[in-house]
């Protein structure tokens, strides 16, 4: 056998040994033998590792592809008319028996509504606006009509308006990072609040922190940023900030209170997209905004209730969902930690 | 049926969950899964009650730990010279992996799309009908009118060819 005979026997047995732990819970002999074969060979490791990931990936892979599950079915030459009547499809999880007769009940108008979804999203026409809604302490990651990407933050929203003149996504609140894909007839424009940010194949993040307060962070290309609303201050004064910046890669543009006006500074990318990768980093902040970034995720928050801690400077990386290691971590600066029901609180 | 199974597999769904947060990792880079593999051969056997939690554990443990040591490294340098700033600033702005690494969600996904894509709509199907619409293999059977093992011969059959597929994507 050659070296890719050898690898695909490998990822099948990969494959199998993943979906019978999918499957339901293994006996203890049959972990022991999982393991011996894990330990067996780095290839074995490795690829089990890689199929885990791939399967993870299935469902935005397939969420965003927008199937046509009824050809889906025909060209699979199962052809029962019952294969399509699921759609869309079933993602409560209550108990399956009333969820059938929901789904049997609800299968024509269902249908229905599929149909003329399917007609509003067709590529190339104007489309009604979507909305995607990501609760708190959740991420997703979506891919728009035009191939490009938008990963959505905990708590925030946002609303995509194509048309044929343009592709314009509207931040309502909270926190996303688009890779746009390359169109030089189409303008990819991000509003949030009084910002808005135009850019052509390229990456960025924006933060809408509140209706003044927003941030552009330009991970690849370049991005212009536009003060839509400048206030009458800056207009008439003779030392305004200006009200259009260009950025590029690794830089950062802040518009609001904070910054009054619009402005620009270098940031480390590393820190402006670690949600991304669903963490936590921060270097020398003060304590009251890391436990603001936390509770965007957390289910119980954190309150910093002793003024002095606040500007406490604190540096770190944490797993964003995992609250715990970034409490156990704030006990070196002795302070006591009380959780109740609904809060931790923090004092000294 | 398909509620019993939920509920024996409710253990590897949250493992998934969790293992899902660190997908946009390169899990499955060679040095790293080294250090997975290396450190799965130092422990005893019979000290691993569950090795797919303790495997997934490893990995994702051995991921903070670099997040940590990328950290100390940058801090390592003398901040208080005006050189050495200048130095870090524009080795942000010039490095190119730095920024894109994390941030390839994109290019995964994209893979992984044109893997799926390239499969036999039966595969898609099966796929479509028990990862996204959570079906067992029994209702999945029902639908289709072919019998369980064979459900379960498809989705391996379509997982592999998956892998298979992004493994060529990678060498190019």
């Amino acid at each position: 056998m050659n070296d890719e005979r050898i690898r695909e026997a490998i990822i099948e047995q990969a494959t199998e040994w993943y979906l019978r732990h999918r499957d339901g819970d293994l006996t203890a002999a049959e972990k022991q033998e999982f393991l011996r074969w894990l330990r067996a060979s780095m290839q074995h490791t490795s690829e089990y590792l890689a199929i885990a990931r791939l399967t993870g990936g299935f469902r935005d892979v397939i969420a965003n592809l927008n199937l046509d599950r009824t050809s889906l079915v025909k060209q699979s030459e199962y052809g029962t008319a019952e294969s399509v009547v699921a759609f869309p499809p079933p993602r409560v999880y209550r108990s399956r028996r009333v969820h059938m007769r929901v789904v049997w009940s609800l299968a024509s108008a269902a249908l229905l509504v599929a149909a003329s979804f399917c007609w509003q999203m067709r590529p190339g026409l104007s489309s009604l606006p979507r909305i995607i809604s990501v609760a708190h302490g959740e991420q997703r990651t979506v891919e728009l009509q035009d191939g490009s990407i938008v990963h959505i933050n905990a708590s925030s929203q946002i609303t995509v308006r194509f048309s044929k003149a343009e592709h314009l996504v509207e931040l309502d609140r909270g926190q996303a990072m688009f890779e746009v894909q390359h169109d030089p007839t189409r303008p990819f424009r991000v509003r949030a609040g009084a910002a808005e940010a135009t850019a052509v194949g390229t990456q960025f993040d924006v933060y809408r922190h509140d209706d003044r307060d927003v941030t552009v962070t330009v991970v690849q290309g370049k991005v212009d940023v536009v003060d839509g609303k400048p206030s009458a201050q800056t207009a008439f004064a003779a030392t305004s900030r200006p009200s259009i910046v260009h950025l590029s890669a690794g830089q950062q543009a802040q518009l609001g209170s904070v910054a009054r006006g619009l402005t620009s500074q270098p940031v480390d990318l590393c820190v402006a997209t670690a949600w991304v990768r669903r963490e936590v980093m921060f270097e020398g902040r003060p304590l009251h905004s890391v436990a603001q970034e936390f509770n965007r995720y957390i289910p119980k928050p954190i309150e910093i209730e002793s003024a002095a801690l606040n500007n406490l400077e604190v540096s770190g990386v944490f797993n964003a969902y995992d609250s715990d290691s970034f409490i156990a971590y704030l006990r070196q600066y002795n302070v006591e930690i009380v959780e109740d029901a609904s809060t931790i609180h923090i004092r000294r | 049926m398909s509620l019993l199974r939920r509920d024996t597999t409710s253990a590897h769904l949250t493992l998934q969950a969790f293992f899902r947060r660190r997908i946009r990792e390169r899990l499955d880079a060679a040095d790293l899964t080294q250090e997975v593999y290396l450190r799965l051969l130092r422990t005893e056997e019979d000290q691993v009650l569950n090795p797919e939690a303790y495997l997934f554990t490893v990995a994702n443990n051995l991921l903070k730990e670099q997040a940590v040591m990328r950290r100390r490294q940058k801090q390592v340098v003398d901040l208080t010279h005006p050189a050495a700033i200048d130095a870090l600033r524009a080795e942000a702005l010039s490095d190119e992996s730095d920024p894109a690494r994390g941030v390839d969600f994109g290019v995964q996904i994209r893979g992984l799309r044109s893997a799926f894509l390239e499969l036999s709509p039966r595969c898609q199907l099966v796929l479509v009908m028990s990862f996204e619409e959570g079906l067992s293999y029994q209702e999945i059977a029902l639908r289709l009118g072919v019998s369980k093992t064979m459900v379960r011969k498809i989705l391996t059959q379509a997982i592999g060819q998956c892998r298979m597929c992004l493994r060529r994507l990678e060498a190019t």
